[in-house]
């Protein structure tokens, strides 16, 4: 406007009023500076544009090299993984040069509408340190971990194991780094698609952090638990889902395993009828626990209880080392689903077979141990027949998976989905194991770390096998974070239950009520396909319970402690299901405000459940 | 009958000293649930709690017990008890025929509250069961509402600013634009006034 206004003036100027015109030359001087300053900022701003989108499509190539180094070392694929490594590096370093010069130093100085070029420099400099010093040493690794070399038949290479662990260590703890420099990126007011492809980066880097991870917790685990130094005895149990205890399932048949230099062989085999219970709990888990399960969990059928893992595994091996008198080095819970994954049908390594010749497939297994069985040895005097077979089942499985054979990348998928459905569940007495081993889904702890968290586990308290047909859905809702300056938000949590059962012609020992008189009066023998459930509601630290409704009318709840120190607050309601009743409870929590991640989980049993969360973020 | 409370309330202090006995019952298979349960546990100041407890002898006396910052309530303080450094409430109660306690207790000031229920189990054996209550003060008035991403706020803020400013240049540059046409032609080339 003005640089227009001024050079007509002077054009007049120079035209009509030659002796005035002396001056002029300033401002046509100022009027070419100005001219060259904006052709230089239109030049500088292209060239950002230019090298920027240059920049992007580097880093989302580096992107996509990295997914593909990922697969290729989790494949054991030594040779891909070089190439993609070669890859993400010439992308990363290309990306990296393209937003390091002064350009785009400076421009990263202008207040606000810098943050973009700030942003995308940050990303090329994290990008380029994962290449140069997280990547290389990985290739190493994949070629040490690679599974189907770990595993040869029953033996597990602990030397191959111990040779790579510092690597992996290493190369873990480079990318925690570089995972802090892509979080501490300011994303506030940078472009959409510069800000979307730096969260992109963010969760690509967390998944490879948290698989290397997972790989240096296991590779500084597992020698010691294999048995590198000394024998190492386990005792395992089989968890019954169709009746449900705060860590899965009922404890059915169980197995003692030994791991001798990595070698594995199974020790014993029993079912439960041989476990003697104990009049008062072996093991004192303090004030809180006992106000929550009294003196139940000095029964075998009662031990696990809490969903907390460890707390079940202290128990048991307290009454097996009361009973036999030996010191076990640690429990491996199991349920008949992980059988069921690792037999197929998919995976490997396929079908048992049984001494009769009978094929147990993987997709198969759990109704046929959790609902079959019941019906095929229905009479009351079969029980021990019933309980042989499902050793049979636990056996053959057991020999199946230990003789190895199978595919052990598919045997390793399955074991890590059981693990993240807490389906497979590991206990140290070696505290040092312990505490690496509560750090991954492995542990089934219920943790005491902050943040928005629910969980919902249930206890049979009919003494039925119902649970085989129960549904639950589990919805956590939060609320805005500090309304009023509040250090506190609202919260609520919704437990839908529903049993699936048919209302009649179930076996005998499947519909018991045993809550309501012993198995010899027509009250407990039930049979209309109802129970009653014991609901473990795991809140928020710092939760407290504001009310509670089932179906809409008020209820009370009994507010608990459990889990690892100082205990997770829990919110305990008894809840009567008949055949076919779906019943919502819900409970309006207030919870501290965090901006950490909301974490939910369902106790895994034989129906799917479903769990959602709905929350927005705390700034 | 006031006798009776504080005789009541001192039996519940003892209890509590004593800590709350483990459960003597022997342990059941299918498990029990846990017997003392809340209407909730975090109320406002002059709000009522509903305490349940079940698993009683039916019609046995029980005494449901609540301590915390200005928890005296129905009962005087215990004597012997030093002022202001622990108070309580009692209440005599008596389980109905399928041993069900039930009673709401309202408490007045913020705080931590521990409620105590002492009584007789079904089986014969004492049994005493506590929890806690967090009484918070009442909100005064309406709590403000969310303004929504301070983001926004800011740019708009921004944006006011930057237009105000591009105004106010434009409003001097026109009235210097004025100033100067009100005095050329004559005043504008000033060098040459100077110059001989």
């Amino acid at each position: 406007m003005t640089g227009r206004h001024a050079g007509r003036s002077s054009g007049l100027s120079r035209s009509t009023r030659q002796p005035r015109a002396r001056p002029r030359p300033t401002r046509t001087w100022l009027l070419r500076t100005a001219a060259l300053v904006v052709l230089v900022l239109v030049g500088l701003g292209g060239w950002l544009i230019w090298s920027g989108l240059q920049a992007r499509d580097e880093l989302s190539a580096a992107r996509v090299a990295t997914q593909q180094l990922r697969h290729a070392l989790l494949a054991g694929d030594a040779a891909a993984a070089k190439v993609a490594l070669a890859e993400v590096t010439a992308h990363a370093n290309r990306a990296h040069s393209l937003t390091g010069g002064p350009v785009w130093a400076a421009a990263a100085w202008v207040p606000y509408l810098g943050r973009t070029p700030e942003a995308v420099t940050r990303a090329a400099t994290a990008v380029d340190g994962i290449a140069r010093g997280v990547l290389p040493g990985l290739a190493d690794v994949a070629k040490g971990m690679n599974p189907s070399t770990l595993r040869q038949g029953d033996r597990v290479d602990i030397a191959g194991l111990e040779a790579v662990a510092p690597a992996v260590t290493a190369a873990s703890g480079h990318l925690r780094v570089s995972e802090r420099q892509l979080a501490d990126i300011q994303l506030d007011g940078v472009v959409g698609p510069v800000a979307i492809g730096v969260r992109g980066l963010r969760d690509e880097v967390t998944t490879l952090g948290d698989q290397l991870d997972a790989a240096a917790t296991a590779t500084r685990l597992l020698p010691a638990m294999l048995g590198a130094d000394m024998p190492r005895r386990y005792l395992v149990v089989f968890q019954n889902n169709a009746e449900a205890r705060g860590t899965g399932g009922l404890v059915g048949a169980f197995a003692v395993v030994q791991a001798t230099k990595g070698r594995i062989s199974v020790v014993r085999l029993g079912s439960d009828s041989e476990l003697k219970s104990a009049t008062a709990p072996v093991v004192d888990l303090g004030p809180a626990y006992r106000a929550l399960f009294g003196t139940d969990p000095a029964l075998w059928a009662n031990t696990n209880l809490s969903a907390h893992f460890p707390s079940a595994a202290v128990q048991q091996l307290g009454l097996w080392q009361r009973q036999f008198g030996e010191r076990l080095d640690g429990v491996i819970a199991m349920d008949p689903v992980v059988l069921g994954y690792l037999l197929g049908p998919a995976g490997s390594p396929g079908p048992a077979t049984l001494p009769g010749g009978e094929r147990i497939t993987g997709a198969k297994v759990a109704d046929l141990t959790m609902r079959e069985v019941y019906a095929r040895y229905a009479a009351p005097s079969q029980v021990l027949q019933r309980k042989a077979y499902l050793q049979l089942v636990a056996r053959a499985a057991l020999d199946h998976l230990i003789a190895g054979g199978g595919n052990a990348h598919l045997e390793l998928d399955a074991l890590g989905r059981a693990a993240g459905e807490r389906r497979l569940l590991v206990y140290s007495a070696h505290p040092e194991e312990e505490t690496l081993l509560g750090g991954t889904a492995l542990g089934g702890v219920v943790d005491a770390r902050p943040g928005p968290y629910a969980a919902v586990a249930l206890d049979n308290a009919a003494g039925s096998k119902i649970d085989y047909y129960l549904e639950r859905q589990l919805t956590y809702s939060l609320g805005q974070c500090s309304v009023g300056g509040s250090p506190l938000r609202p919260s609520t949590i919704t437990v839908t239950l529903r049993d699936g059962a048919p209302s009649t012609g179930l076996p005998e020992y499947v519909a018991y009520r045993l809550d309501r008189g012993p198995a010899s009066t027509p009250q407990g023998r039930g049979g209309d396909g109802s129970t009653r459930e014991t609901v473990l509601v795991y809140a928020a630290m710092g939760a407290q319970l504001t009310g509670a409704t089932l179906d809409g009318a008020t209820v009370s709840v009994t507010p608990g402690k459990d889990g690892a120190a100082p205990g997770r607050p829990v919110f305990v309601l008894s809840v009567e299901l008949a055949a076919g009743q779906t019943r919502t409870v819900v409970l309006d929590l207030t919870e501290p405000s965090t901006d950490l991640p909301a974490r939910s989980w369902v106790q895994p049993l034989v129906q799917p459940a479903t769990s959602t969360v709905q929350a927005g973020t705390c700034r | 009958m006031r006798i009776s409370r504080l005789v009541a309330a001192a039996a519940g202090l003892g209890l509590l000293l004593l800590g709350p006995s483990a459960m003597a019952a022997a342990p059941t298979y299918p498990a029990q649930a846990p017997t003392l349960t809340l209407s909730a546990t975090s109320i406002l100041s002059g709000d009522t709690v509903t305490i349940t407890g079940t698993g009683f002898q039916p019609g046995s006396a029980a005494t449901v017990t609540w301590t915390g910052s200005g928890a005296l309530g129905s009962a005087g303080r215990v004597p012997g008890m030093a002022a202001g450094t622990l108070q309580m409430g009692t209440r005599g109660l008596t389980a109905d025929a399928a041993g069900t306690i039930s009673t709401g207790v309202r408490l007045t000031s913020a705080g931590d509250h521990t409620i105590t229920l002492a009584g007789t189990a079904a089986d014969g054996s004492p049994v005493s069961l506590s929890a806690t209550v967090a009484v918070n003060a009442a909100a005064v008035g309406d709590p403000l509402p969310h303004t929504g991403a301070p983001l926004l706020t800011y740019t708009a803020v921004g944006l006011a600013l930057v237009l105000l400013g591009g105004l106010v240049v434009l409003a001097v540059r026109k009235r210097r634009r004025d100033a100067a046409a009100a005095v050329a032609p004559e005043a504008a080339p000033v060098p040459e006034t100077v110059s001989p």
